[in-house]
């Protein structure tokens, strides 16, 4: 009965860990300090390291650390930020240095061995005040929800979709293994709630928008080493994000998506959102990946709603 | 496929009568399963048992339970005998009793754990590296990395058990062998609450019949629970319709919203 013990535990530090903006969370190996906003390597000078498929594109299989990506917004409402205890300003996902472990321990970072240095740009880039270009419509939303998200959230309208284990959506991070099949697909399978994200690179259409996912519908082609994908199909509904922000996303919500090749042991990435009943023009945000270490442990399960009494604890039954 | 694997083909199709596991063919048929370029057989596409094992994995009766009934079919156990120790007898029992309310997969959407994932009546896709290869469910949105680098396993010590195991695989000629540990005791084999332990261990065998096929075979140990190890064994059959897809289908998240959807916070 120890090991039922000790999965309940997991899936309970699993859970809590959801409900905390993920730039409060770390991994082992993972982690690191503040990050810093420095320009991307020479890519000429680096194009060389580019691995091949034998079709000619790049050959990014395998194990990557996802960072950045999430909507590091500037002024968040104070009272969704207390709500969440986040008590500085956002830096996206994976600043933690130290994480649970097994058996309640702690496991104490240590710097993961690709991690770029310098680091490329994560978080807005675009407006680069990393003030949020709501609309009318969409600020009165999402004062709306910072006032009755917590806590108890007013009902389950509000409730941030992570505390429901809700897939992570299209700015998961984390650990993700990279398969290639080249013309078909590339697919991502993430560590974190079991997130999967499928680029269909055969030229198949979106399906027809009354078709939603929380991660939504991603095609994808290359342009040279830059795979550039689009992706529609979107829930709409509001998830507390990689960084910070409870934006009021609508169905019209589309992603635009730029992951560059820099070399095998770097891929960044710009991703546009363009949503005209939220924003009054299109968001940039950057982000990048590294290759774990295959040194390294393999990623642990992460299950969520497995473990998860959150929903019963809110509403008594 | 090799003279062993036919063997056990021949097994399979007795002991399920109308559906063939594996038709005996030439051992060359496997070769029709397209190739990576490293020469493997190349599984990458959607795929899916045509069983009613995930109501129960051993011969069994039309059933009014759960919310459709459940379907008649013929189970995937190799002589549809599962060799239950006297007290898990029982406790398998005790859980068919239950089984609309407790079956962990049907019941509460929980990941469904291996070997269930593969024949749950949902679609799942497979993808493939080298390295690795990798399982999407429809069911749950559960997946799993099948690693193909020998890594070690130690650093399994102390962590929990996982829903989807830890699996480990190699190719044995044309076939993937995949080794499944680490599995979690919450999971149950069906609807009908076949059960077994965190000491399950599962080898699974995928053989290319031909180009639109695998045979998959498992073989169950459990020394807490079966008095031998067991088999079953199913054909998967690949989704041919023109670009298949495995959607995002989070079960759980939909049944919470019908059971909170006019709740008020205590």
């Amino acid at each position: 009965m120890r090991k039922i013990a000790a999965g309940a535990a997991l899936a309970a530090t699993m859970s809590v860990l959801l409900t905390l903006p993920v730039g409060a969370q770390g991994r082992q190996g993972r982690g690191g300090g503040a990050g810093t906003q420095a320009p991307v390597q020479n890519v000429s000078q680096r194009a060389s390291a580019i691995k091949r498929l034998p079709d000619g594109t790049p050959d990014i299989r395998g194990v990557w650390v996802r960072v950045g990506g999430g909507m590091n917004e500037a002024g968040a409402p104070d009272s969704e930020l207390k709500a969440f205890g986040v008590l500085s300003e956002p830096q996206g996902f994976g600043q933690g240095l130290v994480t649970a472990g097994p058996e309640g321990g702690k496991i104490e970072a240590k710097p993961p061995k690709y991690m770029p240095n310098p680091r490329p740009p994560q978080g807005i880039v675009d407006p680069a005040d990393r003030k949020l270009p709501y609309t009318a419509e969409a600020r009165e939303k999402r004062m709306d929800y910072a006032k009755n998200m917590c806590c108890p959230a007013k009902n389950l309208d509000y409730l941030e979709l992570s505390v429901r284990c809700a897939p992570p959506q299209p700015w998961a991070g984390g650990g993700v293994t990279i398969f290639e099949k080249p013309g078909q697909e590339i697919a991502m399978l993430f560590e974190q709630n079991h997130q999967t994200r499928v680029f269909h690179l055969d030229g198949r259409p979106h399906p027809t928008p009354d078709m939603v996912f929380f991660g939504g519908h991603t095609t994808a082609h290359w342009e040279g080493d830059t795979l550039v994908a689009d992706t529609t199909n979107l829930d709409g509904r509001a998830y507390y994000g990689v960084g910070n922000t409870f934006a009021p996303y609508s169905r019209q919500l589309h992603i635009t998506e730029r992951f560059t090749v820099v070399s095998d042991k770097l891929i960044t990435f710009v991703m546009t959102y363009e949503d005209p009943k939220t924003f009054t023009r299109p968001v940039k945000v950057a982000g990048y990946l590294y290759p774990q270490d295959p040194d390294e442990e393999l990623t642990p399960e992460f299950t969520c709603h497995e473990g998860s009494y959150q929903l019963e604890d809110i509403f008594g039954f | 496929m090799t003279a062993a694997a036919l063997a056990m083909s021949s097994a399979l199709t007795f002991a399920q009568g109308p559906r063939p596991a594996a038709p005996a063919r030439p051992a060359a048929a496997g070769a029709a399963m397209p190739r990576t370029p490293e020469g493997k057989p190349d599984f990458s596409g959607v795929w899916q048992a045509l069983t009613t094992a995930a109501w129960d994995i051993q011969n069994h009766n039309s059933d009014l339970a759960g919310y459709l009934g459940v379907p008649p079919g013929k189970g995937i156990v190799d002589g549809n005998e599962i060799p239950y120790k006297p007290d898990a007898l029982a406790q398998k029992k005790k859980n068919y009793e239950k089984r609309d309310t407790e079956d962990p997969a049907f019941a509460k959407c929980y990941l469904p754990g291996i070997p269930r994932a593969n024949y749950m009546p949902y679609p799942f896709e497979i993808v493939q590296n080298p390295s690795q290869v990798g399982f999407r469910y429809e069911f749950a949105r559960a997946t799993r990395v099948v690693d193909l680098t020998g890594h070690s396993r130690e650093w399994l010590e102390g962590w929990p058990d996982f829903y989807m195991g830890d699996s480990r695989g190699k190719w044995e000629g044309d076939t993937l062998v995949v080794d499944v540990r680490k599995l979690s005791e919450r999971t149950w084999f069906d609807h009908a609450g076949n059960w077994h332990t965190e000491n399950l261990h599962v080898v699974e065998r995928y053989t290319p019949i031909d180009r639109d096929h695998i045979q998959y075979e498992a073989t169950i140990e459990d020394p807490d629970v079966f008095t031998r190890p067991w088999k079953i064994g199913f054909p998967l059959y690949r989704i041919i319709d023109r670009q298949p897809e495995v959607f995002e289908w989070d079960c759980r998240f939909d049944q919470d919203t019908r059971k909170y959807k006019d709740a008020t916070p205590k």
